[in-house]
């Protein structure tokens, strides 16, 4: 089956790229950007883009190296992010498994609830840990405005890894998607 | 036929992983990782690693923080958007006057600038100290930090305060060869010993999930009102005496309290490209001497208002104290 590697090799260098695409974000944008006390949190955006690919193995490592890239990169405890994002892609690439990795209604409906939840749970454990002082604000606030900001992101990473398996584009590291690669 | 084979069991290669065996392996290195973290000091390896990270990172940092300069007021209008009504009240009538200022500023432009620049404040409050230049904001919706241009190379160590030309903005908590993070005083971490200036009355300033400041354990005993400027008093050993912090927004107490609630408008805000003064060390006179301890520890509630003792006409032997410190 040397046609199925040469996709899994082009999908994986697409995920590659849309991780380095999120770094950069997260590091060059991700301090610049405070919408309603939330901050946009692109690795977790790109985690659950490549969780809702429904392949669980590969979403968990997404989300462990998208979690460590987030806790390095911000004065926030090291580990934290990378455990919830952890185990917060395994979840969402259980329930997504057999959907295609498409942008459609329901893919975005479960990514946006995902990250909610990643963000909400995260700022209940700075809460708990005693980092966060404010359960409200806590979670509310910064937890609910950073899921709601980083979902809308989530869906652009989703249409450039999902979608460029059914459009051509996507986060291609040649750049020139050849549609119907399958037939020839 | 599954597309990552890698993650196959061996016992049964043909069927697809289920994910399970990395999220245990990976859930018990993440939970490790934050262990190691929480206890180690400023100088283990996941610290040491983070700094690295850091000082990779910082020219990207720079390059972002290029980029979203030009759009600062955009996001003022958005944080516009969600202030209430009593502050966009307040901030229209601190328009108006700032707006009545602006004609006696312009003419006074030469000097203002160099009040403006950070050796105005090093003159005045004769600070050991290196310029150094905000580069990003809190990459965190949890944490109230910014990340300047210079690092250990300059210097630059954890827990030496920070200021900017209207006064504290916070203090180190991590450091990079090129970079370093600083705690704003906002933040809910941080906590700055300060003082009324007018009267002394001791207590200690922290930040609130709102982004404004509270100054606790006030006595009720002490003469605070709005409007009040609030001063660093030197007595924590990390910040210098007499620095400002803000001014008291509200006082207000409960009957039966015991200290006051004061709510704090913090003097200094930061932007980016923001230029800022790290204090590198202080001198004897801007530490708190050990009479002066003393006297906080005896009278944390302060002395009387030197008008209020005018008009009184007693309360002579209370304004004799060091009512000169500071601002």
């Amino acid at each position: 089956m040397p046609l199925d590697h040469r996709d899994t090799g082009r999908g994986r260098r697409s995920v590659v790229v849309a991780g380095l695409i999120a770094f950069i974000l997260q590091v060059a944008l991700g301090p610049q950007i405070a919408l309603f006390g939330g901050r946009i949190n692109f690795m977790a955006a790109f985690a659950c883009a490549v969780a809702l690919q429904g392949e669980a193995g590969p979403a968990v490592i997404a989300g462990f190296i998208s979690g460590l890239c987030y806790d390095l990169t911000a004065a926030v405890p090291v580990g934290l992010m990378t455990l919830v994002l952890t185990i917060g892609s395994f979840v969402l690439a259980s329930m997504s498994a057999g959907m295609g990795g498409g942008l459609s209604a329901r893919s975005f409906q479960l990514l946006a609830i995902t990250v909610v939840l990643e963000c909400v749970i995260y700022g209940l454990a700075l809460v708990i840990m005693g980092i966060e002082g404010s359960l409200l604000t806590g979670l509310l606030v910064h937890g609910v405005v950073t899921g709601v900001l980083s979902s809308a992101v989530g869906a652009l990473f989703v249409l450039g890894l999902g979608g460029g398996s059914s459009t051509g584009r996507g986060f291609s590291a040649r750049g020139k998607g050849t549609r119907y690669k399958s037939i020839r | 036929m599954p597309k990552y084979q890698g993650y196959s069991s061996n016992l049964h290669p043909k069927r697809q992983s289920t994910g399970l065996r990395p999220l245990i392996v990976l859930s018990i290195v993440s939970v490790l990782l934050l262990t190691f973290y929480l206890r180690e000091g400023d100088a283990g390896p996941i610290h040491t690693l983070r700094s690295g990270v850091t000082t990779v990172t910082t020219p990207v940092r720079l390059l972002g923080s290029a980029v979203a300069s030009p759009f600062n007021a955009l996001g003022n209008v958005f944080g516009n958007l969600t202030a209430s009504r009593a502050t966009l009240d307040e901030l229209e009538k601190e328009n108006a006057e700032l707006t009545a200022r602006v004609a006696e500023l312009s003419e006074a432009e030469a000097t203002a600038q160099r009040l403006e620049g950070l050796l105005g404040l090093q003159s005045t409050y004769n600070l050991q100290s290196t310029a150094a230049r905000i580069i990003g904001q809190s990459s965190d919706a949890w944490s109230q930090t910014v990340t300047i241009d210079k690092g250990s190379a300059d210097g630059l160590a954890v827990n030496m305060p920070v200021a900017n030309s209207a006064g504290v903005i916070g203090q180190i908590i991590e450091v990079a060869p090129n970079a370093a993070t600083v705690r704003l005083v906002t933040d809910e971490a941080s906590g700055i010993s300060a003082m009324v200036q007018d009267t002394r009355a001791q207590g200690m300033v922290q930040g609130q999930p709102d982004g404004t400041l509270r100054m606790e354990y006030v006595s009720v005993d002490s003469d605070v009102q709005e409007g009040d400027i609030i001063i660093t008093s030197g007595i924590g050993g990390v910040y210098p005496k007499g620095l400002p912090i803000g001014t008291v927004a509200s006082v207000s107490k409960a009957s039966n309290d015991t200290y006051y609630t004061i709510i704090v408008n913090p003097a200094s805000r930061t932007e980016n490209n923001e230029e800022v003064l790290v204090i590198t060390s202080l001198t004897e006179e801007q530490t708190a001497t050990d009479d002066e301890v003393a006297s906080a520890n005896d009278a944390p509630q302060g002395t009387a208002r030197t008008d209020n003792a005018a008009s009184d006409g007693n309360a002579d032997a209370g304004a004799d104290t060091d009512a000169g410190e500071g601002e």
